[in-house]
């Protein structure tokens, strides 16, 4: 037998995948147009190497409908109060543009209902909340599906640059037009009919369709996507550009404008934000920081490393204007050693307002403490549990190594700390002290007009376990006895403020009985959950389970509607509960009886699960916590505020 | 990248998703991480799809892709974790079948190599790449490899016979 025999029975069967290649092909094509102007056109080249024979269906010079100037917005930028009001533009304007539309998701209509999703932030990862908007849903125009997406970047000058114009390289159909207000618009259409469709894509992808991108830049500097797509395989959109001119000039569809300035913060630092130079000062104050609250602490070069006179940042650190973040650095103190990480946030109210609050319930509960500093600062220290379910880990939550203490300053800033090594490193008194220092403060901006290198914004696991941590308090709180194993999914890595999804596994056990779970926590949600459109919720966080079944709905004294759905079927009882927010934030917990009768029923995907407790421990007759208990779990105020 | 070029990315990624998955798994011990190292090294070949083909060894290189991106991620401060309380549950877990044991035993024992050599070990004898092609990949000597690969394999047979395998942590 080789050792490749030997590793791979060792391995044995593998779990599902839950490796997306098509997302990753649609986050790289994405990022190619950010980064490069020629590599932008390669992207749309793409698009045009399939296309055939398509009739021109936009008129050039075409006169666009024309909305009445709207009064600037007052919403503030990138709250939730802002995305409503541009998806109800939104979906006004397509109602306009199309009377006949009735949304739809994979084929199943939810009539007048808007079926539509947005989050605030603009193209670049983990942007400021008030950078942009993205927003896609799906429509029926008579028998045709289209999927319709809106893209709005605040400053559109880049974008434009790298996405307009018709160059010859582009979509074979490709006209230019100026807009009522003065936009420069461009029109890519591009069909492709007989397109081999790759085996493994089958079912997915169709052979036929017809892509449509209508991008204007306006008179204030935004810009705009209004993006169609077949959905259902047809090759010819059922809408025209015409109509879709008529949604990007449309007057109401427009970021709000930015508040006036916060005045700076005052701050004797002489360096610029989001330079070298301003990196080091930030290294310095920290290794003084810490220096003062331990005569013995030194930075190591890394892990078990030699002394080094400064901190040496694994992950370089991302030393942008707004949000420094200063990467994470190994240090020692006597013979125990941590790793420190350091970030700021310039506008940081948002940012704290956004960060989960303290767990309510137990280990995690107890672990956490919110207060105020003598300056007026507000400071949240927390001691994160550690992740459970791994093999020869306990199966009941634990405090891990981790602590975050985060500040928001009188002046608006925030400034959070994450540091590993366990209390016997440093306490938390003194990392509190560490996270108050004055000198830790954000630098100056550059002045206008000069150019300073962007960073590339807050590191993508910013969450750091925050959220694991409220999402087991809640389990641990519900479920007191038995065994518990809980994974974050997704999330996490949304920055300080733009997370607006976060999903876990978990797997419970008690009295001979199992069950495989899923909690999904969203922000936000478009529609207003009720029997009857929950079973429009997008698909990509649900692949594994329908939303059909015995369905209940009530709204609760707090204003929080919960909607519960039974399923049974060939042995297998799913139990799920949906609890949103009057803001339309919601809580969705899955929760079955791990019949093991196939994959398709063995939530969740991830391996980890399989691997601790393999598949073919079978659950009972009903899942292991009561609908009553799974409720319990969906409205439990660690998971409905687990993103405010 | 065009429809053409797209198509034979999307193949190849096909042709290799559960090869890599295995390898990322070797590496770090966690389905979810491997399949997070898996999209990182795929979205990486996406964007650099024509220098890749053109590699002498394609795999070999996607492999080195792989390697570099676990090596990056375990060195953030919270793949350290490791719980600090004890809050046993007794729980009437079935036993899990020999295989089981001996499959977790032999993954477990992986495990407690330390990083670079878990790379080599897993590089050399699990992806069966050469002496060469592991030294380019975790940019060290071939004497390099040569030595922690049988440092590797010699630790893994005295930890299968050692009563303390079971100890978690890995070793110095």
């Amino acid at each position: 037998m080789t050792y490749q025999q030997v590793f791979d029975e060792a391995i044995g069967d593998l779990p599902a995948s839950t490796v997306d290649v098509e997302r990753v092909i649609g986050r790289q094509r994405r990022a190619r147009r950010l980064r490069l102007g020629a590599a932008g056109a390669a992207v749309v080249a793409a698009v045009l190497a399939v296309a055939l024979g398509t009739n021109v269906l936009v008129a050039p010079n075409a006169k666009a409908p024309v909305t009445d100037v709207s009064p600037a917005p007052t919403t503030i930028p990138g709250t939730p109060e802002d995305l409503n009001r541009i998806d109800a533009a939104v979906v006004a304007a397509l109602v306009r543009a199309e009377p006949r539309l009735v949304w739809s998701a994979d084929g199943v209509d939810s009539g007048t209902t808007p079926n539509w999703q947005s989050e605030a932030g603009g193209a670049v990862a983990n942007a400021a909340p008030d950078a942009g908007y993205r927003g896609h849903g799906s429509i029926r125009v008579g028998a045709g599906e289209v999927r319709v997406s809106v893209w709005i970047e605040r400053d559109g000058a880049s974008m434009w640059e790298t996405l307009n114009g018709c160059d010859g390289r582009s979509a074979p159909q490709c006209v230019e037009r100026t807009g009522p207000r003065g936009e420069q618009i461009t029109i890519m259409q591009d069909a492709y009919e007989g397109e081999k469709v790759p085996e493994r894509l089958k079912g997915k992808e169709h052979s036929s369709g017809e892509t449509m991108h209508v991008r204007a830049i306006r008179p204030d500097g935004s810009f705009i996507e209004v993006g169609a797509y077949t959905a259902d395989g047809k090759p010819r959109l059922p809408v025209t550009a015409d109509q879709m001119v008529a949604v990007a000039v449309d007057g109401a569809i427009t970021l709000a404008p930015l508040p006036s300035a916060s005045p700076a913060p005052s701050s004797t630092v002489t360096t610029i934000a989001g330079t070298d130079e301003d990196g080091e000062r930030l290294g310095n104050a920290l290794t003084a920081a810490l220096k003062r609250q331990a005569a013995g602490f030194t930075w190591v070069t890394k892990w078990g490393g030699s002394v080094s006179p400064e901190p040496v940042w694994m992950d370089k650190g991302h030393v942008n204007v707004d949000v420094p973040h200063l990467g994470y650095a190994n240090f020692r103190i006597g013979d125990r050693g941590g790793q420190i990480s350091l970030g700021l946030v310039r506008d940081g109210r948002t940012a704290w307002e956004y960060a989960s609050p303290c767990p309510t319930a137990g280990l995690a509960a107890r672990n956490c403490t919110v207060s105020e500093g003598p300056t007026g600062e507000k400071i949240r220290a927390r001691h994160l549990l550690a992740e459970f379910g791994k093999p020869g880990a306990a199966h009941r939550p634990g405090l891990g190594s981790l602590r975050r203490v985060e500040v928001l300053r009188p002046d608006g800033t925030y400034l959070f700390l994450a540091v590993s090594g366990g209390e016997t490193v440093l306490s938390m008194a003194q990392l509190t002290d560490v996270a108050r220092d004055p000198a830790l403060a954000i630098a100056p901006p550059p002045p206008p007009g000069t150019k300073a290198s962007p960073g590339s914004g807050p590191p993508a696991d910013f969450d750091m376990g925050v959220g694991s941590t409220a999402a087991a308090a809640a389990l641990d709180d519900v479920m007191a006895d038995g065994t518990i194993f809980l994974r974050l999914f997704k999330g996490g890595g949304g920055g300080p403020t733009g997370n607006g999804l976060m999903s876990f596994s978990f797997l419970v056990q008690r009295d001979g009985m199992a069950g495989d779970g899923e909690i999904l926590v969203q922000r936000r949600v478009s529609a207003t959950l009720s029997c009857a459109t929950v079973r429009t919720l997008p698909a990509a966080h649900h692949p594994r389970h329908q939303h059909a079944g015995e369905c209940a709905e009530s709204t609760r004294p707090d204003g929080n509607r919960v909607i519960t759905v039974v399923s049974r079927s060939s042995g297998l009882v799913t139990y799920t509960a949906f609890v949103q927010r009057p803001d339309r934030g919601m809580v969705e917990v899955v929760l079955d009886n791990r019949p093991n009768t196939g994959a398709a029923t063995d939530m969740p995907e991830g391996g980890q699960m399989a691997d601790v407790w393999p598949k073919n421990t079978k659950g009972g007759a009903a899942p292991p916590l009561t609908l009553e208990q799974v409720v319990e779990l969906a409205t439990h105020p660690d998971l409905v505020n687990l993103l405010p | 990248m065009n429809r053409a070029d797209e198509d034979e990315y999307r193949q190849f990624v096909a042709a290799r998703l559960a090869s890599l998955r295995r390898t990322a798994y070797l590496l770090c011990r966690d389905w979810h991480t491997a399949d997070d190292l898996v999209s990182i090294t795929i979205g990486k070949l996406y964007r650099h799809w024509r220098r890749v083909k053109a590699a002498e060894n394609v795999d070999a290189y996607v492999r080195g892709v792989l390697t570099h991106a676990w090596l990056d991620e375990r060195r953030r401060p919270w793949r350290r974790e490791r719980s600090t309380d004890e809050l046993p549950d007794q729980v009437d877990v079935e036993l899990p079948e020999p295989a089981l044991i001996d499959r977790e035993v032999l993954l477990d024992l992986l495990g407690q190599l330390p990083a670079r050599r878990r790379a080599v070990v897993v590089l050399r004898f699990y992806c069966d790449l050469s002496v060469e092609q592991t030294a380019a990949i975790l940019g060290v000597s071939t004497g390099t490899v040569k030595s922690q690969a049988a440092r590797g394999l010699e630790a893994l047979r005295m930890l299968m016979t050692s009563p303390a395998s079971t100890t978690r942590g890995e070793l110095s």
